[in-house]
């Protein structure tokens, strides 16, 4: 008996909202077949993290639950969402505001500049689900 | 560009995306595992966060961050070793020297914070000799 393995490769769309006072990027994702994603946005964007909303698709393709999301300056590689994309639930979608601390005292939300890399693991074979990341 | 106290300055950057701007600096601790410079450009803007990268070799673990923002009138007969005494902008104890972290910069939360001088900067017990990539991002006021 012949087997043969298809890799089923990542997708991820993104449409932007740059003209108004809050913008906004959403990340349409589906990860490949190890479940991942390693996806570096189009958008050239800078401003100050406002939110980020992950939303897990539901049915076949609602991802493994505790999947990781990393969206990383391009410049750097430091994760934006400082660790708060770690382990999300797969069932119900969840809303993170990303704060620099450092341990008591609070300094706000990280800025940006240039391209992000979103990065994924865990999520399982092609699953999906969408981001919105807020900014000012 | 930087005028560099203890240590040795190996490359500078800068990066400007419409209101943030960022400056990169790569660097080598010195023989008593510090590294202190002083931006001699004027401060542009809030400094908001500090990000680390690592470089071989690595700093040790732990090392210490000071940020401070030095008065324009002080530029120029600045006394390094008093660097303490400067209005402290930035401080993070501990720094693990493996990862890639953002660290947030009290400027970045109090509105009326003065910002008429120079950044200076300087590492605590680095490791001797050891490496490592510090990003400044700056959010222009509006």
């Amino acid at each position: 008996m012949h087997l043969e393995r298809y890799f089923m490769a990542q997708a991820v769309s993104e449409t932007a909202q740059l003209h108004r006072s809050v913008k906004y990027l959403i990340l349409d994702w589906q990860s490949a077949s190890d479940g991942s994603v390693d996806y570096t946005t189009s958008v050239d964007i800078d401003g100050q993290i406002s939110m980020v909303f992950f939303s897990p698709d539901s049915g076949g393709t609602r991802p493994t639950d505790l999947y990781d999301v990393q969206i990383n300056d391009v410049l750097t590689g430091a994760d934006l969402l400082l660790g708060t994309g770690a382990n999300l639930y797969n069932a119900t979608a969840v809303l993170r505001i990303p704060i620099l601390t450092n341990g008591t005292q609070y300094y706000g939300s990280p800025v940006f500049a240039g391209k992000l890399n979103l990065v994924i693991s865990n999520a399982g074979d092609t699953k999906g689900g969408v981001i919105v990341l807020y900014w000012r | 560009m930087w005028t560099v106290y203890a240590g040795t300055l190996n490359a500078e950057n800068e990066y400007r995306k419409n209101s943030i701007y960022i400056k990169h600096i790569n660097i080598t601790t010195s023989s008593f595992q510090t590294f202190i410079a002083i931006d001699a450009n004027k401060l542009n803007g809030k400094l908001h966060q500090v990000i680390y990268v690592p470089d071989t070799p690595v700093m040790s673990n732990k090392f210490d961050l000071y940020v401070y923002c030095v008065p324009e009138v002080l530029s120029g007969h600045f006394d390094p070793s008093a660097i303490v005494a400067i209005e402290r902008l930035f401080l993070n104890l501990n720094v693990a020297s493996t990862t890639t972290n953002v660290y947030g910069c009290i400027s970045s939360y109090f509105e009326n914070t003065i910002y008429d001088g120079y950044i200076g900067v300087k590492v605590v017990l680095g490791g001797v000799s050891k490496k490592g990539n510090f990003y400044f991002y700056y959010k222009e006021t509006t």
